[in-house]
């Protein structure tokens, strides 16, 4: 099996058990050259570990994974010296300095120790802690510690980067400014991240798949996802009281209108097009309480996508 | 290279550390101590005087002697035993416990043949004591009588002079003094044996294992070169200890040999080492497992080495055993070389690669973790045989 060109990972079914538990299962994926893709899931759903077998920590019981033609089988040593990984914690030395961390690295790397030194303080540089060279890390917040892995992880200037959670845990500022960092590798790395926060993956990511119990339900761009399961809008329409059934299979009937779930006496429906909303307010006439709309999110998908698979 | 890497920052590393170093500093300050009361005890021992490690016995018990000669009376330790002439009423007074023994000796002037007879009440437990001071005082006036007897019978010519010289030192102590000292010197190798377990186990601790697996470098080669370091660094304690010695004042046989003996000894004390480390969860695992980590280099190591000494031609599988040979300036044969070598590499390609096959395994990473006996049966393949009788 190869790669298409523009593919630099290709995953085909991919199966790996933990003791009785299945974690992923029959799992396919391709991850192409210079993209951004996310991969949001819950907790167990798979994305540790298919990230962790992609970078040669774990091993497959099952199926194949190529990066950049390589098969992680036969070649992990070079696969490894492609990607810069970033786990969910960065668990870093914590007797070390920053500076003596990003050199152990570099050195692990097989990065040349001629340029090591101007590498680690271009690194330093671009996460804003050249002043903290010399620290040690036990002394760095967690933001900081979040920003000295990632600098670990470009260390050897990998054409592959793995975030694992990357803002979890951090306050809104330190999380805004990574993002923004990801943002500057965007188009230049093939970057692959994974991420429980969906405004993130919607930020971010130029495509989002969706993984529950080992595999993936559905991967697209973010627009495509939104629109795909919610279309342009979500309704949400508060009732004074129950709607007759007659009226509730007429919005059903709607062409446009999907997604239809009335719950403690609120209506919410998918809509297609802005025009529907008059439609359903006639329909509904003065049972109605009150009237809102949102662009759909990606949490809505994701509720919604892994709701239609339950 | 990249082992060499993880190697060269293990030492870095460890040598930095404050807390390392003091306990370095420790444990050399300590040996210093213990070898020198080691010598001094060793001094003593070998002098005139020597050392009794029994309790004083001053004043333990009685005994009337009947000696006409008198020299029997001379030579007994009066300290020990209360010395007073027999005379009617000695036996009596044995009957009564009034006295602990009563010897009568009769000595034959022309044979210079020596008699004796000693009566003791069993019943007293001070009576073995007794016996014990009659045989060892009448072994001292048979020497005498000897000695006096081959004075008196030599010949004018001095090359046939009969003489009795003592040189050196009793060979009970000569095998408190090899195997003290052998054992003195491998003491900072199994000091140092746990710093892999302290390297490997805070890996997991810290969760920084999972980073260093992600680098280009083999799970096979992070376990050597982690090992390596701690080789080094005990290398450097050995080294830094065996100069000590020497300045304390142990008389070393071929220091370089020996120095190479023990760090030989250390890969396979630091492979057990490695085995602990990747099956252990965490530190508290770890200490356990450490204890049966020096069960094994008892087993491996020390037992031989006694059983060589009760048993000559016994226990060549230990290099301590082998050093021990070496202090002795004994003969070595080639079984005697051979063997500690064949344990060294046996017990090293067993360690290190079932510490590498288990660190290969996701689920002693990752978990759920196999139990051991089941690793072990996987790790030397008898599950396939057993699944294949199954079958």
């Amino acid at each position: 099996m190869t790669t298409s060109p523009e593919n630099m990972i290709e995953i085909k079914s991919l199966y790996k058990k933990f003791g009785k538990i299945q974690a992923l299962n029959n799992l396919n994926l391709n991850i192409k050259k210079g993209e951004l893709l996310g991969i949001i899931g819950h907790n167990g759903a798979g994305k540790t570990t298919t990230i962790r077998i992609i970078s040669c920590i774990l091993h497959p019981d099952k199926g194949t994974v190529l990066v950049n033609n390589l098969n992680i089988k036969e070649k992990p040593i070079e696969i490894k010296s492609m990607i810069g990984y970033l786990p969910e914690e960065p668990n870093l030395y914590e007797r070390f300095t920053a500076y003596d961390l990003l050199k152990y690295f570099g050195e692990l790397y097989n990065v040349p120790s001629k340029t090591l030194d101007k590498r680690i303080d271009e690194l330093l540089e671009l996460v804003n802690m050249s002043d903290r060279k010399h620290d040690k890390i036990n002394t760095f917040s967690k933001g900081l510690r979040q920003r000295i892995g990632i600098a670990r992880s470009l260390i050897h200037d990998p054409e592959i980067i793995i975030f694992d959670e990357p803002t979890m845990g951090l306050d809104p500022a330190t999380a805004s400014s990574i993002r923004n960092f990801i943002l500057t590798l965007k188009g230049k790395k093939t970057i692959l991240l994974c991420t429980h926060y969906m405004e993130e993956a919607d930020l971010l990511c130029d495509r989002v798949a969706i993984i529950n119990h080992g595999e993936i339900l559905d991967i697209d761009t973010p627009k495509n996802l939104k629109s795909k399961i919610h279309g342009d809008l979500i309704l949400n329409i508060e009732l004074k009281k129950d709607v007759e059934t007659e009226k509730l299979n007429k919005i059903k009937n709607i062409d446009g209108a999907e997604n239809i779930e009335l719950m403690d006496n609120t209506l919410t429906v998918s809509l297609s097009s802005e025009d529907l909303i008059s439609k359903i307010i006639t329909i509904l006439d003065n049972n109605i309480k009150s009237v809102n709309t949102k662009k759909p999110t990606l949490n809505d998908v994701f509720i919604q996508r892994i709701k239609n698979e339950q | 290279m990249a082992r060499w890497t993880i190697s060269k920052w293990e030492l870095k590393n460890t040598l930095e550390s404050k807390k390392f170093l003091t306990i370095f500093l420790a444990q050399l300050v300590v040996l210093f101590i213990m070898g020198s009361f080691f010598t001094s005890f060793m001094t003593s021992i070998e002098s005139e005087d020597g050392i009794n490690l029994n309790p004083s016995l001053k004043g333990f018990g009685s005994l009337d002697i009947n000696d006409s000669d008198g020299l029997f009376t001379k030579n007994i330790d009066s300290e020990i035993l209360k010395i007073k002439k027999a005379n009617t009423t000695s036996y009596e007074s044995l009957k009564n416990s009034e006295i602990n023994g009563l010897i009568n000796i009769k000595k034959d002037n022309k044979t210079q043949k020596m008699d004796y007879n000693l009566i003791l009440d069993y019943s007293d437990p001070k009576s073995i004591v007794v016996k014990s001071e009659v045989e060892s005082t009448s072994n001292k006036t048979s020497k005498i009588i000897t000695q006096e007897f081959i004075n008196k019978n030599k010949t004018t010519n001095s090359n046939n002079e009969v003489k009795e010289e003592t040189k050196g030192v009793s060979i009970p102590v000569q095998l408190i003094n090899k195997i003290m000292t052998a054992l003195l010197l491998f003491l900072p190798v199994f000091l140092f044996g746990n710093l892999v377990i302290d390297s490997i186990v805070g890996e997991k601790e810290r969760k920084t294992g999972e980073i260093l697996i992600a680098m280009p470098i083999s799970r096979s080669n992070i376990i050597l070169g982690k090992s390596l370091g701690i080789i080094c660094i005990m290398a450097i304690q050995l080294f830094l200890w065996i100069i000590i010695m020497t300045i304390i004042g142990f008389d070393l046989v071929s220091p370089a040999l020996i120095y190479l003996l023990i760090i030989l000894t250390a890969i396979p004390i630091v492979g057990v080492g490695t085995v602990v480390a990747v099956y252990s969860k965490n530190y508290k695992e770890s200490e356990i497992g450490s204890n049966f980590a020096y069960l094994v280099l008892v087993i491996i190591l020390i037992i031989p080495a006694l059983a060589s000494i009760i048993r000559p031609g016994f226990g060549t599988s230990s290099t301590i055993t082998l050093v021990i040979k070496i202090f002795s300036k004994e003969s070595l044969s080639l079984r005697d070389i051979f063997n500690p070598i064949i344990t060294v590499v046996v017990v090293s390609i067993i360690t290190y690669g079932l510490s590498i096959w288990m660190y290969n395994k996701d689920e002693i990473i990752f978990g759920p973790r196999p139990k051991i006996i089941k690793s072990l049966l996987k790790f030397l393949r008898i599950n396939k045989i057993i699944n294949k009788i199954k079958r």
